[in-house]
């Protein structure tokens, strides 16, 4: 079973994610902020990480700085509703979704990295 | 002196008397859907675009990119912003883990982490309800002390309608009331500055409107404007064009003075208005804001009594503006009239027809400080106005018009007055009131026709010969 950290800091965001993503046969690990993401997905090492970018103690994207520092080379899909291009610094994430997104958006994007993977 | 930060709303800056004061905490407090979201977003982008930085948390456990697909639609919205000057972030995980210390901790170190000077906290009844009333006292004391150590402004926003007695309210710096209120079937919201240390507020509930553009704040007239006296102190008299009304008013109107021309439908009250603005020229610029009939009525009007508004208007000497007597936000239509005449040195102001504006009043015993408040204004750029109102036919043998707590608040006065005798309609105009001057006081019969304004009966009553 393909393991999706879910980082998130609105919890309805989070809820409704891992669900639908649970339902469709997904192992999910929420964490709500940064910090936390950091912490689980250094720990975990999930097969894909889905983030917000705008949270509290460490946004999504100094996370991910950190993260590929680290060495974590797994993908990450980067969920934010600031255009792509108002974005700073290097981007570090291998897609990005726009919010507010529907939950097939997300789904079907998961779906890819999955058969990318090779992850049955 | 405490440096103040806009609030990114002109006249909610009025009524704080200049904004929010740096390192201050605020309460804005409302039902759902009153406008907090909205005004706190607006200070936020009003906050930006003037070289702060500003964080928006939410307690709220609903998406905030929800709220920020819908806030990116308003005219205020600065998309560039975002994310670096401008931040959205939930604080809702936070509490729900560690309570209200968790959250003091989480606002502190946000604040610093973003280097914000304003920070929003949406849905401080949340945190209310997480916790004891004694520890939502201490918390709110904490934010206080965090928002000076930061140097920040700290608003925050709840729905709960809670009194003035309530410790978040004592303690704070500010708190502003947003009120959805009906009246019959009309609608309308109202904004209130309960409380703003160290500030003289304009006291009281004021109009406000939300917009693509965002909030717009409406100060009460009567309360906003400072008294001015006029600019220079004037004698000359501004003439109607019409020489014989001329004469009754001892040469004209005293400059600068406000005229209350009354009387009943069809007794010639826009046609002496029109009188008035025929006059207009580089020197003596004109406006007029008519309710009931359009520009383009108005000048057919004028030439069919063979008054001459095209030229006026054609040079940009004469302004004709109309609205529609729906529901206006009559503190919006003084001010834009204010600054309209002020921005075209405007010095004949006819303002056609009170009634649309004592009906768009929610208060209507407002109206004379209304008007007195508007003439003030006028007369302070040198403008002489002439309002007309609509009064019941009065009976011929009356002398004086029924007093009217209006005609105390103007100069001058004068009364049209229509009536049946010998099987024919008549009009009658008398002087009232006349500032500082005698005046003539013989009511005086007058007719209009393709010439305009004519004193005596119609010549064609008289060759009629016909009586009752």
């Amino acid at each position: 079973m393909l393991r999706v950290l879910f980082v998130e800091d609105e919890p309805d965001v989070s809820l409704v994610a891992a669900t639908v993503l649970e339902e469709a046969g997904y192992h999910v690990t929420v964490a709500s902020d940064g910090r936390e993401g950091l912490d689980i997905a250094l720990q975990e090492q999930p097969e894909l990480l889905v983030s917000d970018f705008m949270m509290p103690r460490l946004n999504g994207l100094e996370m991910i700085e950190r993260l590929r520092s680290a060495g974590f080379e797994r993908p990450i899909i980067l969920t934010t509703a600031i255009p792509e291009d108002h974005l700073p610094g290097q981007p570090g994430y291998d897609a990005y979704l726009a919010k507010p997104y529907g939950t097939r958006e997300l789904l079907a994007l998961v779906e890819a990295f999955r058969l990318q993977m090779g992850l049955g | 002196m405490i440096e103040k930060f806009s609030t990114g709303i002109e006249g909610l800056d009025q009524l704080t008397d200049g904004g929010f004061l740096r390192g201050s905490a605020y309460i804005v407090q409302g039902p759902p859907g009153a406008g907090k979201t909205i005004l706190a977003n607006q200070f936020c982008y009003a906050h930006v675009r003037d070289g702060g930085r500003a964080l928006y948390m939410t307690l709220l456990a609903e998406s905030s990119s929800r709220m920020l697909n819908y806030v990116s639609q308003m005219g205020f919205f600065e998309g560039s912003a975002l994310p670096d000057a401008m931040q959205y972030i939930s604080g809702y995980g936070v509490l729900e883990r560690e309570g209200l210390a968790g959250l003091l901790k989480l606002v502190q170190h946000e604040l610093r982490r973003h280097r914000a000077t304003a920070m929003v906290l949406d849905g401080t009844f949340v945190a209310q309800s997480v916790a004891s009333e004694n520890e939502f006292r201490a918390f709110i004391h904490a934010l206080q002390g965090v928002a000076g150590i930061a140097d920040a402004v700290l608003v925050m926003l709840t729905h709960q309608n809670r009194g003035s007695g309530c410790p978040e309210h004592t303690m704070v710096d500010g708190w502003i009331e947003l009120s959805d209120e009906t009246q019959g079937f009309r609608a309308f919201r109202t904004i209130q500055v309960r409380k703003h240390r160290g500030a003289a507020i304009l006291q009281g509930k004021h109009r406000f409107r939300i917009a693509q553009s965002g909030i717009d704040v409406f100060p009460r007239v009567e309360s906003a404007m400072d008294p001015q006296p006029p600019a220079n102190a004037q004698s000359h008299r501004v003439k109607t064009g019409h020489r014989q009304i001329d004469a009754l008013l001892q040469g004209g109107l005293p400059a600068g003075s406000a005229t209350l021309v009354v009387g009943p439908t069809g007794s010639g009250k826009t046609t002496l208005g029109m009188q008035f603005l025929s006059q207009s020229t580089t020197q003596e610029r004109g406006l007029m804001l008519g309710f009931y009939e359009t520009p383009a009525h108005i000048r057919q009007k004028a030439r069919s009594v063979g008054l001459d508004l095209d030229t006026p208007i054609d040079a940009e000497t004469l302004d004709l503006q109309w609205l529609p007597p729906a529901e206006n936000i009559v503190d919006e239509v003084v001010r834009d009239i204010v600054r309209r005449a002020r921005a075209r040195n405007v010095k004949r102001v006819f303002i056609d027809g009170l009634v649309a504006i004592r009906d768009s009043l929610v208060i209507r015993h407002r109206m004379p400080y209304v008007i007195n408040a508007l003439s003030m204004q006028l007369a302070a750029i040198g403008a002489t106005v002439l309002y007309s109102s609509e009064i019941p036919e009065l009976k011929l043998d009356e002398t004086l018009m029924p007093s009217d707590e209006l005609s105390a608040m103007v100069d001058n006065v004068v009364l049209l007055n229509t009536g049946r005798r010998d099987m024919a309609f008549r009009r009658y105009l008398s002087i009232i009131k006349l500032r500082d001057s005698d005046f003539d006081p013989r009511t005086h019969e007058f007719h209009i026709d393709s010439t305009g304004i004519a004193f005596g009966p119609d010549p064609r009553v008289a060759a009629s010969g016909k009586t009752d």
